[in-house]
C-alpha cells in the first residue's frame, strides 16, 4: 500500500479541478436551459445573438477562474498535535473547519458519474456535531481515499477507545488501530435481476407520483412560453378519449420508473464483512461506500412484503446515531437480501442470537379505536346523503359502504394482530405491518429514555402508550395495560442504569 | 457489562418485582408562579383575537356580524378551556430525581411521563426568559441523544433549585462518562 503523508496541508488530485469546473458548468446549464430553449425556438436577430454569446463566454471564463481559485484554496490535513482533521476552503473568504478525531462518526466514499469517468472518489467525513454535519473532499485517487479513510477511522477509534478506557478498564474488545484490509469474511452481491424483481414487487404508486411531479415541474417551466405550454396541454384531449387506456399506461410507466429507480439507487449493491466493519457499496448515479461498525448501530429494521418474502427479498434499514431530528436521513437502506444474509448481518451487529422471553400485545380497545376512527368518514357521508337522498341510490351507497367496512375491519384486524412487542433481556423487538411486514430491533442498552403517555380517557381502562427513545429513532407502542408494562419499564430502566457499555 | 447482572437476570419474571418502581415516586410539584406565566400567555393571545374581532366589527358590513358572534363564542370557549387546562397542567405536572435518573410528568389531557437515566444525558441547561426573571422561576432543560422526543424541559422551578439540580446532574453525568 503506498504511503501518503497527510500531516501537511495539501490539495485534491489535479483532476479535481476538472470536476469543480464541470460541476459549476452543470449548475449553470441547469439554471439556463430554459433560456437555451428560448433561443432555439424563437427567431433572434444577430445583435442579440452576439450579446448572448459574449455573455456566455464571460460567464464561462468567470466560472473557470472561480473553479481554479476554489481548487487552489481547498486544502486538508491531519493535525496530530491537536488531534483533529483540518479543512480550509473558500474563494472570497477562507473557512477553516476543524474536526476533532473523537467527533468523527463515519468516513464514507461517494462517486457520481463524472467522478467515475475521471476516476476519483469523494471522501465524506461525517461528524456527530449538529452543524457542519459532513465534510466532503471531492477528488482523491482511490488509494489515497482508502488510506485517508482508514487513517481517520483508526484515529477516531483510538481516541474513543482511550476515552472509554478511562471509565471502565475491563474492555476486552479494544479495537486494534492498525488497518485490517484482509479478505472479507463473507460477502454478498445483489444481482441486477434481483433488483428488477424487487422493483416489480414494490409500490408503483411512487413511480406514478414521480410522473405526476415531473409533469407539473415541466409545465411550470414552460408556463411563460405560451406556444410550448399549449403544445403540452393538447395531449390531454387524447387522454380523455381513452381513460382506461391512459390509466393502464400510467401504471405501466410507473412500474418501469419504479424498477428504474430501484436499479439506479441500488445498482451493484455489495456487502463485504471484514473483521470489524461491514462495508456497503451501492448506486449507479451516486455510488456510495459506507463502513458500518457494529458499535454504532442504534436501530435495525427488517422489512418485507408477502410477495417479496416468497422471493427471498428482505430489506434492512440501519439507523446510526444522529444529532439531527431528521432521523430518516441517517438511515442506510440495504435491499434484496435473502434471509441467511439478513441473519449474518444481525449476527455481526448483535453477536448473540435474539431470543424473545415474551411478547406484549396491545389492548383489544386498539382494534375498536382503529375501526371506529375509520367509520367517521362514512358517518359524515351518510349524514350528507340524508339531506341529498335523491343524488345516489340507496342500494349503491349500501354496497360501497359494506365493502368499505369489510376492508376496514380486515385491514385493522391484521394491523392489530401483527402489532406485537417482543422483549428479551437484551432486546426490544417490535413486529408490525399489514402488507409491509416490519421488525424493529433495539438493544436495551442503546435506549436513551422511556416515555409513558396517557390520554385522560385511557385512565379508566388503565391503558398507556409507550415510547422508547434511541439515538437512531423512537419506537412507539400503543394501548397497553399499565400494570402489565410497568414492571417491564422498571426492568428496562434498571438495565440502562447498570450498563456501563458505551451506547455509541 | 458485569457478567453477574446478566446471570441474576436469567430469572426474569421474579426479579422484576423487587426493582424500584418509578410510578410510585412522589413528584415535586412545579411552581404556581409558572401558572401565572401560562395565564399571561393565554390572556395575551386572547387580547390579540379580541382586537381582531373588534376590528372586524368596525370594518365589516353588518351582514357578517352574525358570523362574528359565533367567532366570539368559539374564542371565549377556547379561552375558558385554556385557562382551565393551564391550571390542571400545572397541578398535574411534576418532577423527581432518583439516584440514577430524572422523572418528569406533564400534561392534563395527554399525560406524559419521561424517565431519563443520568448515564444517557448529554448536557443540562437552565434557561430564564424575561417573564421568568420577573416571576423568579427558571426552566431546566435536559438533553439526550434521542432527539427532541426524549429531551425533557421542566418549567417553573426556583432558580436556585434549578441550578443545584443542574450541578447535581452534571456531577452524575461526569461520573458515568
Amino acid at each position: 500500500m503506498p504511503d501518503f503523508n497527510f500531516s501537511e496541508p495539501q490539495r485534491q488530485s489535479g483532476v479535481g479541478l476538472v470536476l469543480i469546473f464541470a460541476t459549476s458548468l452543470y449548475h449553470i446549464g441547469r439554471n439556463l436551459w430554459v433560456v437555451v430553449f428560448y433561443f432555439a425556438f424563437k427567431e433572434v436577430d444577430q445583435r442579440t445573438l452576439f450579446f448572448a454569446g459574449a455573455g456566455l463566454m464571460l460567464l464561462l471564463l468567470l466560472s473557470l477562474a472561480y473553479s481554479i481559485i476554489y481548487f487552489l484554496n481547498f486544502k486538508f490535513h491531519i493535525d496530530q498535535k491537536n488531534e483533529e482533521f483540518v479543512l480550509q476552503k473558500g474563494v472570497f473568504s477562507t473557512d477553516v473547519i476543524n474536526i476533532p478525531f473523537r467527533k468523527i462518526q463515519q468516513v464514507n466514499f461517494r462517486r457520481n458519474i463524472l467522478q467515475r469517468i475521471i476516476g476519483v472518489y469523494s471522501v465524506v467525513v461525517e461528524t456527530a456535531g449538529s452543524q457542519d454535519k459532513e465534510v466532503e473532499i471531492k477528488a482523491l485517487s482511490e488509494e489515497k481515499a482508502n488510506v485517508l479513510a482508514e487513517r481517520l477511522m483508526a484515529l477516531a477509534e483510538e481516541e474513543r477507545a482511550e476515552a472509554a478506557a478511562e471509565s471502565y478498564l475491563d474492555d476486552s474488545e479494544l479495537i486494534s488501530p492498525e488497518p485490517t484490509k484482509a479478505l472479507p469474511q463473507w460477502e454478498h452481491k445483489v444481482s441486477l435481476w434481483t433488483l428488477v424483481k424487487l422493483g416489480l414487487t414494490s409500490n408503483y404508486l411512487r413511480g406514478v407520483g414521480i410522473i405526476v411531479a415531473f409533469y407539473f415541474t415541466l409545465r411550470e417551466q414552460f408556463m411563460f412560453n405560451e406556444d410550448l405550454s399549449a403544445q403540452l396541454q393538447e395531449p390531454q384531449v387524447y387522454f380523455s378519449q381513452g381513460k382506461y387506456f391512459f390509466i393502464i399506461f400510467l401504471l405501466l410507466v410507473g412500474m418501469l420508473l419504479t424498477v428504474g429507480e430501484t436499479v439506479v439507487k441500488y445498482f451493484g449493491l455489495h456487502l463485504q464483512k471484514y473483521k470489524d466493519t461491514l462495508q456497503v457499496e451501492m448506486g449507479l448515479r451516486n455510488n456510495t461506500k459506507v463502513n458500518l461498525k457494529s458499535s454504532r448501530i442504534q436501530l435495525l429494521q427488517v422489512l418485507t412484503n408477502p410477495i417479496q418474502k416468497k422471493m427471498d427479498l428482505f430489506q434492512v434499514k440501519i439507523s446510526l446515531a444522529s444529532s439531527e431530528n431528521d432521523l430518516e436521513k441517517n438511515q442506510i437502506k440495504v435491499v434484496g437480501l435473502p434471509p441467511h444474509v439478513v441473519e449474518q448481518v444481525k449476527e455481526y451487529f448483535y453477536q448473540s442470537k435474539i431470543r424473545e422471553n415474551f411478547r406484549i400485545k396491545p389492548s383489544k380497545y386498539l382494534l375498536f379505536k382503529k375501526i371506529s376512527r375509520g367509520l367517521i368518514p362514512l358517518v359524515i357521508i351518510s349524514a350528507f346523503l340524508f339531506f341529498y337522498v335523491q343524488l345516489v341510490t340507496l342500494s349503491w351507497f349500501l354496497g360501497i359502504a359494506s365493502v368499505y367496512i369489510v376492508l376496514l375491519s380486515v385491514y385493522n384486524f391484521f394491523y392489530f394482530k401483527n402489532l406485537q412487542l417482543g422483549i428479551s433481556e437484551e432486546f426490544l423487538l417490535r413486529h408490525s405491518g399489514v402488507w409491509i411486514q416490519k421488525e424493529e430491533y433495539l438493544e436495551v442498552f442503546r435506549l436513551q429514555a422511556v416515555s409513558v403517555s396517557q390520554p385522560l380517557w385511557y385512565k379508566k381502562r388503565g391503558l398507556v402508550n409507550l415510547t422508547f427513545h434511541s439515538a437512531g429513532g423512537d419506537i412507539g407502542f400503543p394501548m397497553v395495560k399499565k400494570e402489565e408494562v410497568q414492571p417491564i419499564l422498571n426492568y428496562l430502566l434498571y438495565k440502562i442504569e447498570v450498563t456501563e457499555k458505551a451506547w455509541m | 457489562m458485569d457478567p453477574i447482572t446478566a446471570e441474576e437476570f436469567s430469572n426474569f419474571e421474579l426479579k422484576v418485582v423487587s426493582l424500584p418502581r418509578f410510578e410510585e415516586v412522589k413528584l415535586h410539584p412545579i411552581s404556581k408562579k409558572y401558572l401565572v406565566k401560562l395565564q399571561v400567555g393565554t390572556t395575551l393571545s386572547f387580547i390579540f383575537f379580541a382586537v381582531g374581532i373588534f376590528l372586524g366589527y368596525t370594518f365589516l358590513p353588518a351582514e357578517f356580524h352574525s358570523y362574528l358572534f359565533w367567532a366570539i363564542a368559539l374564542i371565549l370557549l377556547l379561552f375558558v378551556w385554556s385557562i382551565f387546562n393551564n391550571v390542571m397542567y400545572v397541578k398535574k405536572s411534576g418532577y423527581a430525581l432518583r439516584e440514577q435518573d430524572i422523572i418528569f410528568k406533564r400534561g392534563f389531557l395527554f399525560e406524559r411521563t419521561t424517565v431519563v437515566p443520568f448515564n444517557r444525558i448529554q448536557h443540562v441547561t437552565v434557561e430564564r426568559s424575561f417573564l421568568d426573571k420577573m416571576l423568579n422561576i427558571a426552566t431546566l432543560k435536559v438533553f439526550t441523544a434521542g432527539g427532541s422526543g426524549s429531551d425533557v424541559s421542566i418549567p417553573g422551578i426556583k432558580p436556585e433549585t434549578a441550578t443545584s439540580v443542574k450541578e447535581e446532574i452534571s456531577g452524575r453525568i461526569y461520573n458515568h462518562a
